[in-house]
C-alpha cells in the first residue's frame, strides 16, 4: 500500500515537471495579455526534436538545445502573426497546434516509422542520485532520483516570481498586459515585450517537451503525445490568475490526477481507460467551481 | 522666450484634416489654455505635440528648438510631459511604483532588481517637496480620482518636465478637487513651468490662462487673453454662432403625484464590494431628479439595476405603484419608460448596424413596426426619415452605419427613438456626454418639453452645471449612498462639492435645513 502511494506521489512529481514548465513559460504571456494557445504544439515539437536528435547523436544536451530551437521557432511564428500582424491569438494558436500535430505524424511517416524510440538513451542515467536523500525512509522514494530537468522546473518557479515582481523587465511585461496606453505613453515598447514574454514561454516549452518525451518517456515519441498538457497548462494558468505559485498548485493538482490515473488503472481491469478520462474530468470539475467563484456576486442578467 | 511655438502645424487623417495651420506659442512660465467643441482637434494638436501622433506638415519649436517628436520618449526627453484624460495608470500598483514606471531604480547596474526601498524614499521626497498629499503605498485601484491625477502629475514631475500638458484635467473632478488642481497649476507656473490646458470649460479656462486658443473645426479661430474676452464671446468663437451657454428650468412647472418609487436599493458588485447602498428616492410627475456625484460612486450601477441590466440583491421599485423590480428592459420599455444609457455605443446603439435598425431597436416587436413577426421595412424607413427629421439628427447617409455619426448625432438617435414613444418616465444617465455644445442645448430643451408634459425625468450626470440647471432636486451619491437631497432652493455648488466628497456640510448650514 505505501508502495503504491509514494509511486503516485513520485509520479505526480515527474508528471507534473512538463505541465509546470508550460504553465511557467504561458504565464508571462499571460500577463501580457497574448494568450499562448499554441503551448501544446510548442511542446510537441520539442518532444519530437528532442527525441530524434537523442536517437541521431546519443546527446541529451544537443537534443535540449534542438528542444527549445524547435519550440522558440513555433513561438516566433506565433509571436509574428499575433503581436506584429495583430491577428487573432486563438485561431493562430489552433493553427499551431494542428500544424505540429500533422507535421511530426508526418516527418514518422517519411521515416517510415510509427514512433521514434531512442534506444541508445537510457533514463536511469540521468535521473540524479543524490547521497543522504537516499537514505532516507518515506522521503527517499519520493525526492530521490528525479532528473535535472524536474528539480529545475521546481526552481524555476521560484525564479520566475522573481522574474515577474522584483526586475524593471518583469513588471513592464505585467503592466503591457493591464494597461497598454499606460506603456505606450511612458515609451515602453509594448510589442517587444510581448515578444520576449512568448519567447520565453517558448523556451520553457522546449524544456517541457524533453522533459516528457525523455524523462517521462524514457526516450519515445509517439505522435499526439502531449494529450491536451498544453491546454491544462492554460487551465492552470488561468486558475492562478498567471500567480507563479498559484499556477504551480493548479499544475501539481493536475500532475496528480494524472498520476493517480495512471496508478489507479493497473488495478481497474477492463475499466482502466475510464481512468485516463479523469484528470480530463478534475480540470473540467476546477474550471467549472473557478467560475464559478468568480461569476458569483454578477448582477448581470440575461443569461 | 517661447517654451513651445508651432508652425502652421497640418495634420490630415486620410482625406479628413483634423488640424489645419495651427500657429501658436506659449511663453516659458505661463498658462495656455486650448478651448473648442468635441471633434475641434485640440486633442490632435497636444498628440502632435506629445509625440504621440506625427503631423502632415508644419513644425513644432521648444524651447526655440526645431523638435522632432516621434514618440512620447522623444518628448519626455525634451522635458514635455502629459497629463492624459483617461488616465494611463496601472491599477494593481503602488503609488511609487506607477510614478516610477519605466524608470524603475535597481540596485546596481549590474543587478536588474528593483531596489523598492530607494524607491519608497525617492517619491516620497518628491511628494514632500511638491507638498502633495499622498499615500505612496496605496495601490493605485483604491485611490480616488483627485488622488489619481496628483499620481499623473506627478509622474511627470519626477522626469523632470518643464513643459505639462493636461487634457481636460478637470472633467472628473468634484468642485473642491478642481479648485486644489488650480492652486496645484498656479503653483507649478510660478516654478516657471509652462502649462498647456486643454478643456471646454470655460469658467476655468477664464480663471488660470495667460492665453486662450480656440479651435473650431481643426482651425484656430482665435488667440485672445482672458482680460480681453469673456465666457459668451470664447463660447461665440468656439461654435461659430450665437449660443445660449444653460438653457435653465424655470420649475414653474407644478409636480403630478408620486410616479416613480425606488426603494433600499443595495448591490454588491462581482469583486464583492458594496456599489448600492440603501438608495430611496422617488419622482413625480412632471419632475426632474438630478443624481449628482463624481462618476464611480455607483450611478452606473444604479442605471444598470433602474434599466433592468443588472438585478439588485434587495430593494424595490414601483412605477405607479406596480412593482417593477426585477424587470426586463423590454417589459420596461413596453410600461413606459424610456431608457438612455450612459454608455451610448455599449448599450444604446449598436455601432456597425444601420441608423434605421437603431432608430426602432428596443420597439422592433410594436404593432407600428412589425407584423405577424415580420419587420416592416417601409415602416422603419418611415420611421427613421421621421426622427431624422423631428430631432435633428444630421446624417451624410440615410441608409449608413450609425458609427458614421457624430458622437452628438449618435445620442440624439437614441433621444428621438426614447423620446417620441411617449414614455411615462425618462431614464437619462449622462445624455449629453461627449456631445457638442449646439447638441447638448438641443436635448436639454427636449427634457424640459418632456417635463412640461407631466413626464418623470431622472438625470443622472457627473456634470454638475447640467444637473443644477435641469432638476427640480437634487440627490448626491457617495460611495454607493445617498449622502443628500437638496431642494432647488438650496442648490449650492459649495454643498453639493461637498456631499460629493463625501464630507457632511458643517453644523451651521444643517441647522439652516431645520429652519427652513
Amino acid at each position: 500500500m505505501i508502495d503504491v502511494v509514494n509511486k503516485i506521489i513520485y509520479d505526480t512529481i515527474l508528471g507534473t515537471t512538463p505541465i509546470l514548465l508550460c504553465v511557467l513559460g504561458g504565464i508571462l504571456a499571460y500577463k501580457a495579455n497574448v494568450l499562448n494557445v499554441a503551448l501544446e504544439g510548442m511542446m510537441l515539437m520539442a518532444a519530437f526534436s528532442s527525441c530524434l536528435v537523442t536517437l541521431q547523436t546519443g546527446s541529451y544536451l544537443l537534443a535540449l538545445v534542438a528542444a527549445i530551437l524547435a519550440s522558440v521557432l513555433f513561438a516566433c511564428i506565433f509571436s509574428y502573426f499575433g503581436i506584429s500582424l495583430e491577428g487573432n491569438v486563438i485561431i493562430i494558436g489552433l493553427g499551431l497546434n494542428l500544424l505540429a500535430l500533422s507535421l511530426t505524424s508526418f516527418l514518422l511517416k517519411i521515416m517510415a516509422k510509427s514512433e521514434l524510440v531512442a534506444a541508445n538513451y537510457k533514463v536511469a542515467d540521468y535521473r540524479l542520485n543524490i547521497p543522504l536523500l537516499d537514505k532516507l525512509p518515506i522521503l527517499g522514494p519520493i525526492f530521490n532520483n528525479h532528473t535535472l530537468l524536474t528539480w529545475f522546473s521546481y526552481v524555476l518557479i521560484l525564479l520566475m516570481a522573481v522574474f515577474m515582481y522584483r526586475t524593471p523587465m518583469g513588471l513592464h511585461i505585467r503592466v503591457v498586459g493591464e494597461n497598454e496606453d499606460a506603456a505606450i505613453s511612458l515609451g515602453l515598447k509594448t510589442k517587444s515585450l510581448k515578444y520576449i514574454a512568448v519567447l520565453m514561454g517558448g523556451i520553457t516549452c522546449g524544456l517541457a517537451g524533453t522533459s516528457l518525451a525523455m524523462d517521462e518517456l524514457g526516450g519515445i515519441f509517439t505522435p499526439g503525445m502531449t494529450t491536451g498538457r498544453g491546454f491544462i497548462a492554460i487551465a492552470a494558468i488561468y486558475c492562478g490568475q498567471g500567480s507563479p505559485y498559484v499556477s504551480a498548485l493548479y499544475a501539481l493538482l493536475f500532475g496528480f490526477a494524472r498520476s493517480m490515473a495512471l496508478n489507479l488503472s493497473i488495478y481497474a481491469g477492463s475499466a482502466s481507460r475510464i481512468f485516463n478520462a479523469l484528470p480530463y474530468f478534475i480540470i473540467c470539475f476546477i474550471l467549472m467551481i473557478s467560475s464559478i467563484i468568480k461569476n458569483r456576486h454578477s448582477h448581470k442578467r440575461g443569461y | 522666450m517661447n517654451a513651445i511655438e508651432t508652425v502652421k502645424l497640418t495634420k490630415y487623417f486620410g482625406e479628413f484634416c483634423a488640424n489645419k495651420d495651427i500657429s501658436l506659442t506659449a511663453d516659458k512660465g505661463s498658462i495656455l489654455s486650448i478651448v473648442g467643441e468635441n471633434g475641434a482637434g485640440k486633442t490632435t494638436f497636444v498628440n502632435m505635440l506629445y509625440g504621440l501622433i506625427q503631423p502632415s506638415s508644419g513644425s513644432i519649436k521648444i524651447n526655440g528648438q526645431e523638435a522632432c517628436l516621434k514618440s512620447p520618449n522623444d518628448a519626455i526627453a525634451l522635458g514635455l510631459g502629459m497629463v492624459h484624460q483617461h488616465f494611463k495608470l496601472v491599477p494593481s500598483l503602488r503609488v511609487f511604483e506607477n510614478i516610477l514606471l519605466a524608470d524603475e531604480i535597481t540596485k546596481s547596474k549590474y543587478l536588474p532588481l528593483i531596489d523598492f526601498k530607494e524607491e519608497r524614499r525617492c517619491i516620497q521626497k518628491l511628494v514632500d517637496d511638491y507638498g502633495f498629499d499622498l499615500d505612496i503605498d496605496a495601490r493605485v485601484t483604491n485611490l480616488s480620482v483627485g488622488e489619481k491625477q496628483r499620481v499623473e502629475i506627478l509622474k511627470m514631475l519626477y522626469r523632470d518636465v518643464e513643459i505639462l500638458i493636461l487634457d481636460e484635467p478637470t472633467a472628473v473632478l468634484t468642485p473642491q478637487e478642481v479648485t486644489s488642481l488650480m492652486e496645484t497649476m498656479k503653483k507649478l507656473k510660478k516654478m516657471d513651468k509652462t502649462l498647456v490646458l486643454i478643456t471646454h470649460k470655460l469658467q476655468e479656462v477664464m480663471e488660470v490662462s495667460d492665453q486662450i486658443a480656440v479651435m473650431r473645426r481643426g482651425e484656430l479661430v482665435g488667440s485672445v487673453k482672458p482680460e480681453e474676452t469673456d465666457m459668451v464671446r470664447l463660447a461665440q468663437m468656439m461654435v461659430g454662432r450665437d449660443v445660449t451657454l444653460t438653457v435653465a428650468n424655470d420649475r414653474s412647472h407644478p409636480l403630478g403625484k408620486k410616479l416613480y418609487q425606488v426603494r433600499n436599493l443595495s448591490m454588491t458588485n462581482a469583486n464583492g464590494k458594496k456599489v448600492l447602498d440603501d438608495i430611496t428616492f422617488h419622482i413625480c410627475e412632471g419632475e426632474i431628479l438630478g443624481v449628482a456625484g463624481v462618476e464611480g460612486n455607483g450611478q452606473s450601477e444604479l442605471m444598470k439595476v433602474l434599466s433592468g441590466l443588472y438585478i439588485p440583491d434587495s430593494g424595490s421599485i414601483s412605477l405607479e405603484g406596480k412593482d417593477i423590480t426585477d424587470a426586463w428592459p423590454r417589459d420596461l420599455r413596453h410600461m413606459g419608460v424610456g431608457i438612455i444609457p450612459e454608455d451610448r455605443y455599449d448599450d444604446g446603439l449598436c455601432k456597425s448596424m444601420s441608423i434605421t435598425a437603431n432608430c426602432i431597436c428596443g420597439y422592433h416587436y410594436e404593432p407600428q413596426i412589425s407584423y405577424r413577426g415580420f419587420i416592416s421595412a417601409r415602416k422603419c424607413n418611415a420611421m427613421r426619415d421621421y426622427l431624422i427629421n423631428a430631432y435633428d439628427i444630421r446624417v451624410g447617409n440615410v441608409n449608413g452605419t450609425v458609427g458614421q455619426l457624430s458622437g452628438g448625432n449618435a445620442q440624439k438617435v437614441i433621444i428621438g427613438r426614447e423620446l417620441d414613444r411617449n414614455p411615462k418616465l425618462i431614464l437619462a444617465s449622462q445624455p449629453t456626454r461627449g456631445v457638442d455644445i449646439g447638441s447638448i442645448e438641443f436635448i436639454h430643451r427636449q427634457l424640459l418639453n418632456k417635463k412640461k408634459n407631466n413626464i418623470a425625468i431622472l438625470l443622472i450626470s457627473s456634470d454638475l452645471n447640467e444637473v443644477m440647471s435641469l432638476s427640480d432636486r437634487i440627490i448626491v451619491m457617495h460611495k454607493g449612498r445617498i449622502a443628500g437631497e437638496l431642494k432647488a432652493s438650496e442648490f449650492d455648488r459649495e454643498k453639493i462639492g461637498l456631499l460629493m466628497a463625501g464630507v457632511e456640510p458643517d453644523a451651521d448650514s444643517l441647522e439652516e435645513k431645520k429652519i427652513c
